[in-house]
């Protein structure tokens, strides 16, 4: 029986009910030599679960395993009809494809959550409305990005190899590279993901976080074990950071969870009154994987930020412009914040 | 089951848009307004994250020759699929369809993003009737795991 199937059985079976799914029964996940559950190893988190729960899944939480199989086939037909495309046109859509579908590497399958989204809550599968402050950072920062970049400072953390773009905290799927490797002793946890390999190191116990003064790209991360689960909560963020627009007082909370030999339950919560009306939380099974995490080494080969500057000098010195410095994938979001409609699409 | 194929697939496309974002926005690299359609040989790959850039000396009608660096995804997704870098050798002639960068500079070497690689038989890189054509695309039910 695959993880996922254990999965649909506790899920089909009455386990609907439990705010975050499955709760393996005692002794199952493995343990380390010194009796702590073994998140060790690398785990792979793609997902092609929608984040926010689609308008068509409306008042449905959970889906039947046909309902998964055909909702991972239209994706599949999808991806095969758009690598088919011969006819594009020149625009900024087709630019936005980048190159050859090859190299996107988001998964074929659900998470074994068996859920609509990846949001769990608030119960409707929706991120909760952003604040007026929030919405208002969001116009800036998209104004930024629409704009030729005069300094690397104006393009956002992705592009400039700071963070990875799915590379956490908190991991979350993306177009590629969703693999990360855990590493434990008796008082420390060590992530590392292999998108621009970032690393966390985490201390266990109940040490305080840093000063308010100190703040990191990836916040401050301390952890505890709460049964078989490994809680690590993150402050002191820093302003630029602002995962899904949140601010510098984002407390963030995660939620490891050893299901079987082959899962692990990744939970999040983000907590920031400042950007959310709620807090909300996701859920996503992580699948063991025998890959290696390779090296990345973003920032030595980022090309891509040399050109993007150089495209902006030339379009200085000539006096001329363009309006597509934006990518298409923000559009919506950077639409959304203009009028009164909830900011609700995928920004990271 | 409740519901149909046809709403599945609708609910499919707005997956898969919600992932597709990557390192970054390619139209502040590349120029809508100039697309390049390039022939020739490959001179080189650079497997270099975050992004791997094929080079390919184009050969025109007139016998002239331009170099241009095509950019391309991730290397670590090539080699998760079991491609290594005997695809792509260099001498390999293909066409590559994409744009020119914003900055236009040529000297030594033109850059642009590769959308679409093609091997001189017509077949498109990596495109397969069932998946992306690569070992282990994740099209074959049967694979486990990555």
């Amino acid at each position: 029986m695959t993880a996922r199937t254990k999965n649909m059985a506790a899920i089909l079976g009455g386990a609907c009910a439990a705010a975050l799914l499955v709760i393996p029964a005692s002794g199952q996940a493995p343990t380390t030599s010194w009796g702590a559950p073994d998140l060790r190893g690398t785990w792979d988190f793609r997902s092609i679960t929608p984040f926010e729960r689609p308008e068509s899944f409306k008042d449905q939480e959970f889906l039947t395993p046909d309902e998964v199989e055909a909702f991972e086939q239209a994706v599949r037909q999808s991806r095969e009809a758009a690598a088919a495309r011969t006819d594009y046109t020149e625009n900024q859509g087709d630019v936005d494809v980048g190159y050859n579908s090859f190299f996107i590497d988001s998964g074929t399958e659900m998470s074994g959550t068996m859920r609509t989204s990846l949001v769990v809550y608030p119960p409707d599968g929706r991120l909760p409305a952003m604040t007026e402050d929030a919405r208002e950072r969001a116009r800036q920062r998209y104004a930024t990005w629409a704009r030729p970049p005069r300094t690397p400072a104006d393009r956002n953390s992705a592009v400039r190899c700071i963070t990875g773009f799915n590379s956490g905290p908190p991991m979350a799927p993306g177009a590629y590279n969703n693999i990360m490797e855990v590493f434990q002793t008796e008082d420390h946890v060590a992530i590392m993901t292999e998108m621009v390999n970032d690393h966390r190191i985490i201390p266990l116990g109940d040490g305080s976080h840093l000063g308010e003064d100190m703040r990191l790209w990836k916040g401050d991360s301390i952890g505890h074990w709460d049964g078989d689960t490994l809680v690590v909560t993150t402050k002191n963020f820093n302003e630029h950071t602002a995962f899904r627009g949140t601010t510098e007082d984002l407390v963030l909370t995660e939620r490891f969870t050893r299901t079987s030999e082959d899962g692990l339950l990744y939970e999040y919560t983000v907590d920031d009154p400042a950007t959310y009306a709620d807090r909300w939380s996701t859920a996503l099974e992580m699948r063991k994987t025998d890959d290696s995490i390779f090296e990345y080494a973003c920032h030595e080969g980022n090309l891509a930020m040399m050109l993007m500057l150089r495209g902006a000098r030339l379009q200085e010195a000539e006096g001329t412009g363009d309006d597509q410095w934006l990518a298409t994938w923000y559009r919506g979001a950077a639409a959304a914040v203009q009028d009164d409609e909830p900011d609700r699409d995928d920004d990271r | 089951m409740p519901r149909t194929i046809g709403f599945f697939v609708a609910a499919g496309l707005l997956a898969t848009g919600g992932v597709v974002s990557g390192h970054h926005a390619f139209s502040a690299e590349f120029d809508a307004n100039l697309p390049i359609q390039v022939k020739g040989k490959v001179t080189r790959v650079a497997w270099i994250n975050p992004h791997s850039w094929v080079y390919v000396m184009e050969e025109r009608e007139d016998g002239s020759t331009q170099e241009w660096m095509m950019e391309a995804g991730t290397p670590n997704t090539l080699l998760r699929r079991g491609l290594t870098r005997t695809i792509l050798t260099v001498g390999t002639e293909v066409q590559v369809r994409g744009y020119q960068s914003k900055d236009k500079i040529c000297d030594p070497v033109c850059r642009a993003s590769g959308r679409d690689i093609t091997f001189v038989d017509g077949t498109s890189l990596f495109m397969g009737s069932s998946g992306t054509g690569a070992p282990r695309d994740g099209a074959d039910p049967t694979e486990s795991g990555r």
